[in-house]
């Protein structure tokens, strides 16, 4: 059982991926970009997981998208202290 | 189970990530991002709130929330990424400008941009300090009102090389001689560059001025222009002045076998400088038999150290030779005080010892000719005293035998002088002691007169001129024939003393007897017989001296004269 | 010329000056001086004012003859006859310079000083 809002999701979420793939070469500038970045490829896999559970091997996916789900806030996290943290040191 | 698990991790995960947002709002803040990733991690939290709630099966209300978030969530991702990425732009556009500010700041040439309009835009310290003006006094101006250069040498105002740029829209280069006047009078000698700046589609979008105060370079390179002219000049003099004294110096570097000198010595010679290169080029044209004596003295020069001073023959370009004269000395020694460095100098002295030559020869001669006029001399004497002996032989009166016997003993006294003159080295002094013993050997051998001579001379030293030794001689010789004549009349045998001594008063001659004396009667000083006569006027006249005579056993005469200083005749 | 006429003799050399004083006073002149240098010759000629002057050239004193004959021909002109025993260019022509009475070479004899006398007295007269 495909969800109109989940597809809606991986759709805005491809949508965000191509903005990526275009300004790669500015993102790189951002610190740490990596982490970021996948923090949202994480986020993106999980979005996906969760629409193609509906069509096969749904327990795996199902836990494969909440695993994607810690795993993207992980990132973020750590990002936001790498951000936050790093620049009070070099201050 | 698990799921839940994981929903509930991710949950505390998130609020970790917005404990740390909270944390360092203030700088998030600062970056503009602080908001959106709130919105983010709220809506993330939220989101994972209701999958927490819809394993739990709590209630399906928050459905259509969670519907919203899901939403959200990605577009929020993309605002972020875009804020992100707007940030950093500026940022590093930001972090650029300022390190181009500070590098523009720290250029140690002054660095003046324009636009076209020639206003400035951008002046940096080096060039506000050169143009006395103030970055905000000067930007907007045009650069002419600011940056006023004229020509170092004539004072007249020169185009800035902006313009030049502006026109060509090439680069212009440095320009010589060019002087910046300051808004407070002072002139710094630059020297300037303009170049154009393009934006990407190669329009011209300003200018820029490089410029340096090169016033120390440039009154350094004035100095050693100066300098260098002065060298060269100095250089100049020295290799003319050598050239006219026929000079030419040399060097040897002992510890590196390397041989300097200047042109002029192959010159000197009539070669061709190029053709020497080292000692052993100048070494081979040394006469063969000054060889040795050269290489004597310059080994004692570079061993030990002596003064190097040597003439010498060397042949020239066309086959002579000439007189060198070769001084040198050491001029640099190393720490073990051995010579690491000759210098010297050669002077041609042919012509000096042409010169030599002949004086020596001449004076060769002159030697030989005076000896040969006292030879001379003493043989015309002798021949005038041979004739004198002929006419004696054949004359029957006694009384002329006698006066010719007398002259001849006169002419005796006189060519013995000319006779030792000759015999001796000394062409112009003879020596009284010797004169004395040999006129007395003569006499011993001429008066048959059991006759006892003595001589005796206290000063072996005397010598005399000519002008003295011929008058004394007579004298000599006149005193003694007189005792001999008339002292021993009426002996046969009787004894004569001669006495040569030199003391304060001057030289003195003591001749005494032991005859008759003179007859009582008698008084010296009027007695004219020819023979006193002449003594008296011999000692007077000629030796400027005195006579005195004692009577007492027999005849006693003392001579006193000072040697005169005769003026030179030869 | 002859008798009672004085005549000064200047000659560094005793026996020749002796000798020409020998000669002269046999020819029947007057010797009122034999000196040996210039200065003295010139004393002499003012003292004894002669009527003819030998001067040998070349004297024992700085002052030669010739210089001497210029120093008495200032103040009186009495010929003067030079005795030269050895002569070259220059003294040659400072003799001709002066223009003497007469001049003699070294040795001389009796003969030559008495033409010499003789050729001055005919000019003289």
């Amino acid at each position: 059982m495909v969800q109109s809002n989940e597809i809606v999701m991986f759709i805005m979420g491809i949508g965000v991926l191509i903005f990526i793939m275009k300004n790669s070469e500015e993102l790189v500038y951002i610190p740490h970009h990596k982490l970021l970045l996948r923090s949202f490829y994480v986020l993106l896999g999980a979005w996906f997981f969760t629409n193609i559970e509906a069509l096969i091997a749904t327990q795996i996916c199902n836990i494969a998208e909440h695993v994607c789900y810690v795993c993207s806030s992980i990132l973020l996290t750590l990002w936001l202290f790498r951000m936050g943290f790093k620049k009070e040191e070099a201050e | 189970m698990t799921i839940l698990t994981l929903d509930i991790v991710a949950f505390i995960i998130s609020t970790a990530g917005l404990v740390a947002l909270l944390w360092n709002w203030k700088y998030f803040s600062k970056c503009n991002l602080a908001l959106l990733f709130l919105f983010l991690l709220s809506f993330t939290l939220f989101y994972n709130f209701c999958l927490i709630i819809e394993w739990g099966g709590i209630t399906k209300v928050l459905d259509p929330y969670e519907n919203m978030a899901g939403a959200i969530i990605p577009m929020t991702w993309a605002f972020i990424f875009y804020a992100l990425i707007i940030n950093n732009k500026n940022t590093r556009l930001e972090e650029s400008h300022g390190n181009l500010k500070r590098t523009l700041h720290s250029i140690g040439d002054g660095v003046i941009v324009t636009d076209p309009k020639t206003e400035i835009k951008i002046i940096n310290p080096v060039a506000q300090n050169l143009t006395g003006w103030n970055s905000e006094e000067c930007l907007g101006k045009e650069l002419q009102e600011v940056f006023k250069i004229v020509n170092t040498n004539t004072g007249e105002r020169v185009q800035n090389p902006v313009k030049e740029v502006l026109q060509n829209g090439q680069t212009v280069g440095l320009a010589n001689h060019t002087t910046l006047i300051s808004k407070t009078g002072e002139e710094h000698a630059i020297a300037d560059s303009a170049a154009p700046v393009k934006n990407a589609n190669n329009t011209l979008i300003g200018v820029v001025l490089v410029f340096r105060d090169i016033t120390e370079k440039y009154k350094m390179n004035q100095k050693i222009r100066k300098k260098t002219k002065n060298l060269q000049e100095y250089k100049n003099r020295l290799e003319a002045t050598m050239k006219l004294g026929n000079l030419a110096w040399w060097e040897y570097k002992l510890d590196e076998d390397n041989f300097l000198f200047n042109d002029q010595w192959p010159k000197m010679l009539g070669y061709n400088p190029d053709k020497f290169e080292k000692y052993a080029d100048f070494e081979k044209l040394i006469h063969p038999d000054d060889h040795e004596r050269v290489k004597t003295a310059k080994n004692n020069l570079e061993k030990h150290g002596e003064m190097y001073r040597i003439d010498y023959r060397i042949k020239t370009n066309d086959g002579n030779y000439k007189w060198i004269y070769d001084i040198g000395n050491v001029t640099a020694r190393n720490s073990r005080n051995a010579p690491i460095k000759t210098n010297g100098v050669v002077v041609d002295i042919t012509d000096n010892k042409r010169v030599e030559e002949r004086i020596r020869s001449e004076l060769q001669q002159k030697q030989t000719l005076l000896k040969e006029l006292s030879h001379r001399t003493k043989n015309n004497m002798q021949q005038i005293s041979s004739m004198l002996s002929l006419k004696a032989t054949r004359s029957k009166n006694t009384a002329v035998q006698k006066a010719l016997d007398e002259i001849k003993e006169r002419i005796y006294s006189m060519s013995l002088v000319h006779k030792m003159l000759y015999d001796s080295q000394n062409l112009s002094r003879l020596n009284l002691g010797k004169y004395i013993n040999r006129l007395v050997s003569h006499f011993r051998r001429a008066y048959s007169k059991n006759i006892q001579f003595k001589v005796s001379i206290n000063t072996s030293k005397i010598e005399v001129l000519i002008d003295t030794a011929i008058p004394l001689g007579l004298i000599i010789n006149e005193l003694i024939s007189n005792s001999i004549q008339h002292g021993f009349e009426k002996q046969d045998k009787g004894e004569i003393s001669i006495g040569l001594t030199s003391s304060e008063e001057g030289i003195i001659v003591d001749i005494s007897d032991n005859g008759q004396g003179l007859p009582n009667n008698l008084d010296f000083d009027q007695y004219s017989g020819m023979g006193l006569k002449i003594v008296k006027g011999l000692v007077k006249d000629q030796l400027e001296g005195e006579i005195y005579f004692e009577k007492s056993q027999g005849m006693k005469y003392r001579i006193i004269f000072t040697q005169k200083q005769y003026k030179a005749r030869v | 010329m002859k008798n009672k006429h004085k005549i000064l003799i200047t000659e560094d050399n005793f026996i020749i000056a002796l000798s020409m004083e020998e000669d002269l006073k046999e020819m029947g002149y007057n010797i009122c001086g034999k000196v040996t240098t210039g200065e003295d010759a010139i004393e002499a000629a003012r003292k004894c004012n002669p009527d003819l002057i030998f001067m040998d050239v070349l004297l024992a004193s700085d002052m030669d003859g010739i210089e001497a004959a210029h120093e008495i021909k200032k103040f009186k002109d009495i010929p003067i006859v030079f005795l030269t025993g050895y002569k070259d260019d220059e003294i040659q022509s400072r003799i001709d310079n002066f223009a003497p009475a007469g001049y003699l070479l070294k040795p001389t004899g009796r003969k030559e000083i008495e033409s010499i006398i003789n050729s001055i007295c005919t000019v003289s007269n």
